[in-house]
């Protein structure tokens, strides 16, 4: 009798529990929508995509409303080289480009390939549009040292010989540096591309100083250049790496883990910590606008805290899978779909953020196994993604 | 995610087969006390795999992700969950003690491990570090109380029986000629 009543009384707390954890409710936030830029104010147009590893070319229609877009920008810029694609890492799920003589690496090229596709379109080509690729973690294969670098280089050497066949695409920072790689776009944008994974995995590597002066450098010298630093890794974010997630997941381990500081890729770890503050250091006297990374799967936008932060926290992870979001101080706008971000700099000045998604919380796949029903559902799928968010950054 | 809902998914199904043959032996009363053992055991262990985890962080080495959280580290788990199980079909009162006094060395290990960690060390996480590492050293030593000292048992008319209550402590040793 003493036990059943113990279990009784067990099983109530538990489902009072669990109900409690389901019922929280988010604060809504507002809607914000702007016109459409005409081309001939602009001078960059930016592209930003993260996390896509997992999206394939047949199956997922967000790589095609991406390319469908690039091509339409591509045709209405006046001038070349205006338009530049960021995907912020994890570009290979799950262990990034593997040997050529694994098994998988056949599956990891087709990965790639996708999301290279996304610059090969005629009008991209003919304006020279950009495809640049910055490592995450799972490019790194999830390890550390000699294998993970050559799992980089892996996927380096794929897109050297894409590009040598005439796709504009790059892997930067240089296969296993941490960078900041500067990116100097037409008059008014400085792009700082960094491996943020490199900072996680590297421990106490003394080369971290030179990173830190480097990109104080990049930033302080920046001029009149607006500074938008792109990295896997989100300086903010609201959702799992960010510790906001259902106690529930993984039965309370992950949150407990996480709210520890023990899961590395977690924002609460020791050096994803000191990535942050080491960044804040160097951003100091010059706040970037803009600091975009990937690594949650979901599109978020955060306004800064003020001193030394960038002024807007960009994340967009959304490329190929799909996490809940929650929500922050400062929080402007969130979406747990597939999707992206364009970034639209004016010639005078100007700074425009778009956001591109499915509608719904999900991600949208067509994986029907006959490819005239996968392809009918690629097309209808795609024409569901609009601008769903839109706001003046500067 | 996937591997740790294969382990859980284990650690239930070797409660349902351990709990069937046991249960037979002991009545079949007590299938619900070995579910709940193996689901309490289960649990605790996890509290005690989060803390060496945590522990290790502190020592500079980080799990990646979830799923590296399983291997050697998950096996408290495992034998938190058979043990909880065995315990809960032949001995529900020991384990409804074990259970108790588990509960009460975790909630007193976080206290003190949450304090600690926060003199310990600097951030936000520190104190849930201090907190996660007590927690499972508490339920640790809380739970090996209550499954290691012996039970009192009472007779019908609820007077001690001297001969079950009586400690019993093996002792061996070795003559040498």
């Amino acid at each position: 009798m003493r036990f059943h009543s113990a279990f009784c009384l067990a099983m109530a707390v538990s489902a009072m529990s669990v109900t409690a954890g389901c019922t929280g409710t988010l604060p809504s936030l507002p809607e914000s929508r702007i016109p459409e830029p005409r081309p001939a104010e602009l001078e960059t147009v930016l592209f930003l995509m993260g996390d896509a590893g997992e999206a394939h070319a047949d199956t997922d229609p967000v790589l095609r409303v991406m390319q469908a877009d690039v091509e339409r920008w591509s045709s209405l810029m006046p001038r070349d080289s205006a338009i530049v694609v960021l995907f912020l890492g994890d570009n290979v799920y799950p262990v990034g480009v593997r040997d050529a003589t694994d098994p998988g690496f056949p599956e990891d090229s087709a990965k790639l390939q996708a999301q290279i596709d996304v610059v090969n379109g005629v009008q991209a080509k003919a304006k020279g549009v950009r495809g640049i690729f910055i490592p995450g973690n799972h490019d790194w294969g999830q390890t550390t040292g000699l294998e993970g670098i050559v799992r980089l280089r892996n996927q380096d050497a794929m897109l050297k010989r894409r590009n040598a066949e005439g796709s504009p695409v790059w892997l930067l920072p240089v296969a296993g540096t941490p960078g900041p790689h500067i990116l100097d776009i037409g008059s008014r944008l400085r792009i700082l591309l960094m491996d943020t994974a490199w900072w996680l995995i590297a421990g106490k590597d003394t080369s971290k100083q030179t990173v830190f002066r480097e990109t104080k450098r990049a930033v302080d010298n920046a001029g009149s250049r607006d500074v938008l630093v792109a990295a896997h890794h989100p300086f903010r974010s609201a959702s799992s790496h960010g510790g906001l997630m259902s106690f529930w997941r993984g039965v309370g381990l992950r949150y407990l883990l996480n709210r520890s500081g023990a899961i590395l890729q977690d924002l609460s770890s020791l050096p994803y910590r000191s990535l942050t503050e080491a960044l804040l250091a160097a951003f100091a006297e010059n706040p970037p606008l803009i600091f975009a990374g990937g690594h949650d799967h979901n599109l978020q936008v955060i306004d800064g805290r003020g001193g030394p932060e960038p002024k807007y926290h960009l994340v967009s992870g959304a490329g190929s899978k799909e996490d809940n979001v929650g929500f922050i101080k400062g929080m402007r706008f969130r979406h747990a779909a597939s999707g992206y971000m364009r970034v639209m700099f004016y010639r005078d000045g100007r700074v425009d953020l778009f956001v591109i998604a499915a509608p719904g919380d999900q991600t949208p796949k067509c994986s029907a196994p006959d490819p005239v029903a996968r392809e009918k559902c690629m097309v209808l799928t795609a024409n569901k993604f609009t601008d769903v968010y839109s706001m003046r950054l500067k | 995610m996937r591997r740790v809902h294969t382990a859980l998914a284990v650690i239930v199904l070797t409660g349902i087969f351990a709990a069937s043959p046991l249960s037979a032996q002991a009545g079949k009363k007590n299938i619900p006390a070995a579910l709940l053992g193996g689901v309490a055991g289960a649990g605790s262990g996890g509290y005690i795999a989060i803390s060496v985890i945590v522990a290790e962080s502190r020592a500079g080495k980080f799990v990646d992700s979830i799923d590296d959280v399983l291997g050697w580290r998950s096996a408290p788990v495992l034998i938190g969950g058979v043990t909880g199980v065995v315990v809960g079909a032949t001995a529900p009162d020991r384990l409804l003690r074990t259970v108790v006094y588990g509960s009460v060395g975790t909630l007193a290990g976080t206290g003190i491990g949450a304090v600690a960690g926060k003199l310990m060390w600097d951030g936000p996480e520190a104190k849930w570090a201090g907190g996660a590492i007590g927690a499972g050293i508490g339920m640790a030593i809380g739970s090996s109380l209550g499954l290691f000292l012996p039970m009192k048992n009472n007779d019908e008319d609820g007077t001690p029986d001297a001969a079950a209550n009586a400690v019993r402590i093996p002792v061996s040793f070795t003559i040498r000629f």
